[in-house]
């Protein structure tokens, strides 16, 4: 299939180097035609995508296959077809391909916007691959839809990789992953701090109590820039739970928070416990 | 023994070299006054803004420059030498908020980093002015004000035009008929006109991958937005025109834009439900072109952004401002006899009284939201349903991801 015509009814830069001279009418009309047979478009696009710094430019092919991943849901909806999903797995299928990784974070991204479930496993492989890990995670946390599993498949290949692992923390704490428990509480003893709050975050988002001596335990260790995030936590782990174990977070906190310049702290925690 | 500050500065030329601040946390927060009532002032982002925010800032509050931040060193650097050359400088954030000393924090960062900082700031017990526009998506906003909400500080927005909307009595007038309901439906119209800087902000796609400056923590910069390769206009006020970063010229200019219009027509504790833009495509990482976004309220009042640089001009609807005139008599009545809305605090009058500034978080954010929904508008492509007490577009789970996007580790909201 020839898309050249639709790439080129997408503007190079101008002479400053910015977008101006983009044409409305013909652009919607070739994305118009474009998701006449999106499946078929979508390979031929991800053929033109370069590496950044490669010889050539690929602006009109990143714009073509940006525009046709912002507006296909809503041609999914009129035509009350599936073409969104099928799509999502034409690209999902390219990231299997031999592309330069910077391309392939691309078309992450691009999935990261229209797709659902049905691309989920292609994109948790590269969980395991550093310098896409936090294209991958990013776009797994925006789908939602069976992205916890990619997760916590990840985790115990990466366990050595600070910032592998880091990233699967975290992507495990924004989805609220009730079934990484021990994973979050195995954190809160790891020698980073950053993994250690990411445990802690991750306790306050699934908001389970039986984890509360766990995290007061944990919390009341760190120390400075990391001790003002634990605090936070505390409140808002607090405000998640029943009012009996709130008072324990804030009477917590009044033992605990007792230096001069954690008086502010203490403010906030008898409002509550007058409350 | 209490001091004050025309003692200390009668005492300074003496006692100079043995001057020490005493910070506000020590004698406590909320109400307490410190004993030399000097504010510990620190600045986050040393470059472009930076200096002229922190200024705004300290305006009206006795206070020094104790602390500085810059994830490029030379700017850092070359700031404090001017302003403090004792105060301490940082490169991480962070560790900054960790220092005692600082009471009130300037923000004048790249528009990706103001809600993380903001939220960080108010943890650690400090008062915030930020830069415009507030956040990069909305949901960063809802997360700033629930924490300033909850941590009982202070937080500015860096544009001020409400305060002089306030002063005007015309204005007072609509705010009283916005606020009042009366006029529902509102066919009131507020178009602005350009002064939008679409091509000033318009970004450079396709260019090389350059290596970063040491000078520069490149990791740092991106923070919780896509590690991208470097490329210089990424950074140093070309930020803008990135959407990584912020929002070209709409977020650039529209809070300054909109903040005060938003207080006049009495929105500040809403949002725009229909959200309708002329543009073509967007580009998937820089700024670019649009023609006209039209937001609607509840109650029919709508504001349109006519970009008066790219396409067709916005003809839907003229301009109608509103006036009591489109009330009964009686209501018109009913109007005259409110009383006039309550003054708008600067900064440093917040500070000190300890209550919401003019342009506060709640304020702040709806502002922001003017403009992210207007953005959103452009790129998706489409006509936009909001719930503005959800904040979450209806029926619509692909636009819902532009509202609430993905930090990358550790950084979360």
């Amino acid at each position: 299939m020839d898309i050249q015509p639709y790439l080129d009814s997408f503007p190079l830069p101008s002479n400053r180097g910015i977008l101006s001279e983009i044409n409305k009418e013909k652009t919607e009309k070739s994305v118009r035609e474009a998701m006449q047979n999106p499946e078929l478009v979508a390979s031929e696009i991800v053929k033109w995508l370069l590496d950044p710094g490669a010889e050539g430019n690929d602006i009109q092919a990143r714009h073509l296959l940006h525009t046709m991943a912002v507006r296909i849901p809503n041609y999914d909806k009129k035509l009350k077809g599936d073409i969104r999903a099928k799509f999502s797995l034409v690209l999902a299928r390219a990231l299997s391909e031999n592309y330069p990784d910077r391309v392939k974070a691309f078309i992450i991204r691009q999935l990261q916007i229209c797709g659902g479930g049905e691309v989920v496993p292609a994109i948790g492989v590269f969980l395991n691959v550093n310098g896409i890990a936090d294209d991958a995670a990013q776009a797994l946390i925006a789908i939602r839809k069976n992205s916890a599993e990619q997760f916590r498949n990840a985790l115990p290949k990466i366990k050595n990789n600070l910032s592998l692992y880091s990233n699967v923390l975290h992507g495990l704490a924004e989805l609220k992953d009730e079934k990484s428990k021990d994973f979050f509480i195995e954190a809160l003893e790891n020698e980073n701090e950053e993994c250690r709050l990411l445990g802690l975050w991750g306790l306050v988002q699934i908001a389970d109590s039986s984890t509360l001596e766990l995290f007061l335990q944990a919390e009341q260790k760190e120390k400075g820039y990391s001790r003002i995030k634990s605090t936070s936590y505390c409140f808002k782990f607090a405000e998640k739970l029943p009012k009996k174990e709130a008072l324990k977070i804030y009477r917590h906190l009044k033992d605990t928070r007792t230096s001069t310049h954690e008086k502010y702290i203490l403010e906030i925690v008898e409002i509550e416990l007058a409350s | 023994m209490k001091s004050n500050r025309r003692k200390f500065l009668k005492t300074s030329a003496v006692s100079a070299a043995s001057f020490q601040i005493v910070p506000r946390h020590v004698i406590g927060g909320q109400g307490h006054t410190p004993p030399s009532e000097t504010y510990g002032a620190a600045l986050i982002g040393c470059g472009g803004r930076g200096p002229g925010t922190y200024e705004r800032m300290v305006k009206d509050l006795p206070s020094k420059l104790v602390a500085a931040c810059d994830v490029q060193k030379s700017r850092v650097d070359g700031y404090v030498k001017r302003k403090n050359p004792k105060a301490k400088t940082y490169n991480d954030f962070r560790k900054l908020l960790e220092n005692p000393d600082v009471d009130l924090v300037a923000i004048a960062t790249p528009p990706h980093w103001h809600a993380l900082i903001s939220i960080a700031a108010a943890e650690a017990g400090k008062d915030v002015l930020c830069e415009k526009p507030m956040t990069r998506f909305i949901a960063e906003g809802r997360a700033v004000v629930k924490t300033f909400e909850r941590y009982k500080r202070i937080f500015q927005i860096g544009t001020f035009g409400r305060f002089g909307a306030f002063r005007s009595s015309t204005s007072r007038t609509i705010h009283k008929i916005m606020r009042s309901g009366l006029l529902n439906p509102n066919s009131g119209v507020h178009i602005k006109k350009g002064g939008l800087k679409l091509h000033n902000w318009s970004g450079k796609p396709g260019l090389k991958p350059q290596i970063p400056s040491e000078d520069l923590d490149w990791d740092l910069y991106c923070g919780p937005s896509p590690f991208k390769p470097y490329v210089p206009p990424r950074v140093g006020g070309t930020h803008r025109n990135y959407w990584d970063y912020e929002g070209g010229g709409m977020c650039d200019m529209g809070q300054h834009h909109f903040d005060p219009q938003q207080w006049i027509y009495g929105k500040d504790d809403t949002s725009p439900v229909s959200i309708e833009a002329f543009a073509p495509p967007s580009h998937p990482d820089v700024t670019g072109m649009w023609a006209w976004i039209e937001l609607t309220y509840s109650d029919g009042f709508t504001f349109v952004m006519d970009s008066n640089e790219w396409g067709p001009g916005y003809d839907r609807k003229k301009s109608k401002q509103v006036s009591l005139s489109q009330l009964s008599e009686n209501d018109q009545e009913k109007i005259k006899a409110m009383p006039d809305p309550e003054p708008l605090l600067s900064f440093g009058e917040a500070v000190k009284q300890r209550k919401p500034a003019g342009g506060h978080p709640e304020a702040a954010h709806r502002a922001a939201c003017i403009l992210h929904l207007a953005n959103l508008a452009i790129r998706l492509g489409r006509k936009l349903q909001y719930d503005p007490h959800k904040e979450q577009f209806i029926g619509d789970e692909e636009a819902n991801r532009f509202l609430n996007v993905p930090m990358r580790s550790p950084w979360h909201i």
